[in-house]
C-alpha cells in the first residue's frame, strides 16, 4: 500500500471514529450492521478497488445518513440524505414549486447541494476532500445535521406558504 | 511569561473569540496556497482589490458575505468569487453564469433556468452546488470546510474545482 492510500484509510479511520465520538454512530443499533463491510475494508482488507457506504444517523432529526465512499477514488468522499417525500408533490405543477421553493433555499442558505430526484425525492449531498482533519470533520458534520433539519422545515413551510399564494 | 502576568492579561471574553482568531489563521493560510497553486491564482486584474481583502484577512473585520477575493483558474479561464468570512466555518467559492435561456427574464425561462440547476445539483460527483439566481442566471457554488488539513488537500481540491469549471459550459448545453 502507498503512503497516499495509508493515509486516505486513516481518514475514513478518523471519520469513523468521529461519528462514533460525536453521537452519529450507535454500534449497537440494528442499521449498525449494514456497515459490517465498510468497516471490515476500511480497518483490514484495505481494498482500493472498492467502493461502499456507511450509514450513521441524524442527531438531530433521527434520519439516515450515509457515508458513500469510492476507494478508487481517492481524494474524496460525499455524505449524503435523502428525504422521501411520499408521492406529495409528485404532479408536475407540485415539482416545479417544489423545485422553485429549493432553488430559493439554496440561494438564500448556505447549504450542501440539494436536488430533486426523479422520483421527486429531495437529496442533500456534501463532498469532504481527503485527508481531513479531525475539527473540520466535526464542522462538517455538525454542518450538515443542521442544515438538513433546518432546511428540511423551512421548505415544508416555503412550499405551503407558496401553495396559499398561488391559489 | 510569569504566573502573575498570565493571570493579569486581558483573557478572551468568549469561546467565539478564540475560534475567530483561528479562523483567521487559516484562511491566511488558504491564501498561501492559492499563491502557491498550479491551477488558481489571485486574479491579477483585480490587484489592488485583492491586496485590500487580504490585508483585512489579518484582521477579524471580514464578516461581510459581500467582501471576496477574485479566483483565476488558468484551466477554463474563469474567474471565481472566493468568500473568507471570519464567522463561517468555511471557505465559498462562487462563479456565476447568465441565464442560459437568454436575457429575457419572464418567467418561463426562469424556471427552466432552475430545471437546469436541478440537473447539475443532480449529477453525481459534480463538485458544486447550482442555483438559479432572480434572473434566472446560474450560481455555482462549493463550500470548503475549514481547516483543511493540509497543502495537498487544497491541491486536489484546486485540480478538481478546475476540472469541473472546465465542464460547465458542455453540460449547460446539454442540459438546456
Amino acid at each position: 500500500m502507498t503512503s497516499k492510500e495509508h493515509s486516505v484509510f486513516a481518514s475514513y479511520e478518523l471519520a469513523l471514529m468521529q461519528l462514533l465520538e460525536l453521537g452519529y454512530y450507535d454500534p449497537e443499533d440494528e442499521y449498525a450492521t449494514r456497515n459490517e463491510d465498510f468497516l471490515n475494508n476500511v480497518f483490514t482488507t484495505k481494498d482500493t478497488t472498492k467502493s461502499s457506504t456507511f450509514t450513521f444517523k441524524s442527531k438531530l432529526l433521527g434520519q439516515y445518513f450515509t457515508l458513500n465512499a469510492d476507494f478508487k477514488k481517492d481524494n474524496y468522499f460525499r455524505i449524503t440524505a435523502y428525504w422521501i417525500l411520499d408521492g406529495k408533490y409528485k404532479s408536475m405543477s407540485d415539482r416545479l414549486v417544489l423545485l422553485e421553493c429549493i432553488n430559493n433555499l439554496a440561494n438564500k442558505y448556505a447549504s450542501p447541494k440539494l436536488y430533486l430526484d426523479k422520483d421527486t425525492d429531495l437529496w442533500f449531498d456534501l463532498q469532504v476532500f481527503l485527508p481531513i482533519e479531525k475539527q473540520s470533520f466535526k464542522n462538517t458534520i455538525e454542518f450538515f445535521d443542521q442544515s438538513v433539519a433546518s432546511l428540511r422545515r423551512e421548505l415544508i413551510s416555503t412550499f405551503n406558504d407558496f401553495k396559499k399564494d398561488k391559489q | 511569561m510569569s504566573n502573575a502576568l498570565a493571570k493579569l492579561m486581558p483573557k478572551k471574553s468568549s469561546g467565539d473569540s478564540v475560534e475567530k482568531q483561528h479562523i483567521i489563521a487559516l484562511r491566511e493560510l488558504f491564501v498561501d496556497w492559492i499563491r502557491e497553486c498550479k491551477e488558481l491564482s489571485l486574479d491579477p486584474s483585480r490587484e489592488e482589490q485583492n491586496k485590500e481583502i487580504v490585508d483585512k484577512l489579518k484582521t477579524p473585520e471580514l464578516d461581510k458575505l459581500e467582501e471576496f477575493l477574485v479566483v483565476y483558474d488558468s484551466i477554463s479561464d474563469t474567474r471565481m468569487l472566493c468568500f473568507l468570512d471570519s464567522d463561517l466555518p468555511f471557505v465559498k467559492f462562487v462563479v456565476n453564469y447568465s441565464n442560459p435561456y437568454g436575457n429575457n427574464k419572464d418567467d418561463l425561462t426562469k424556471s427552466n433556468s432552475i430545471t437546469v440547476a436541478n440537473k447539475f445539483n443532480c449529477t453525481i460527483n459534480f463538485l458544486f452546488s447550482c442555483a438559479s439566481d432572480e434572473d434566472g442566471d446560474l450560481r455555482f457554488s462549493y463550500r470548503a470546510m475549514l481547516p483543511l488539513k493540509d497543502q495537498e488537500v487544497f491541491k486536489s481540491m484546486s485540480k478538481r474545482i478546475a476540472m469541473e469549471l472546465n465542464r460547465i459550459p458542455q453540460l449547460i448545453a446539454e442540459y438546456m
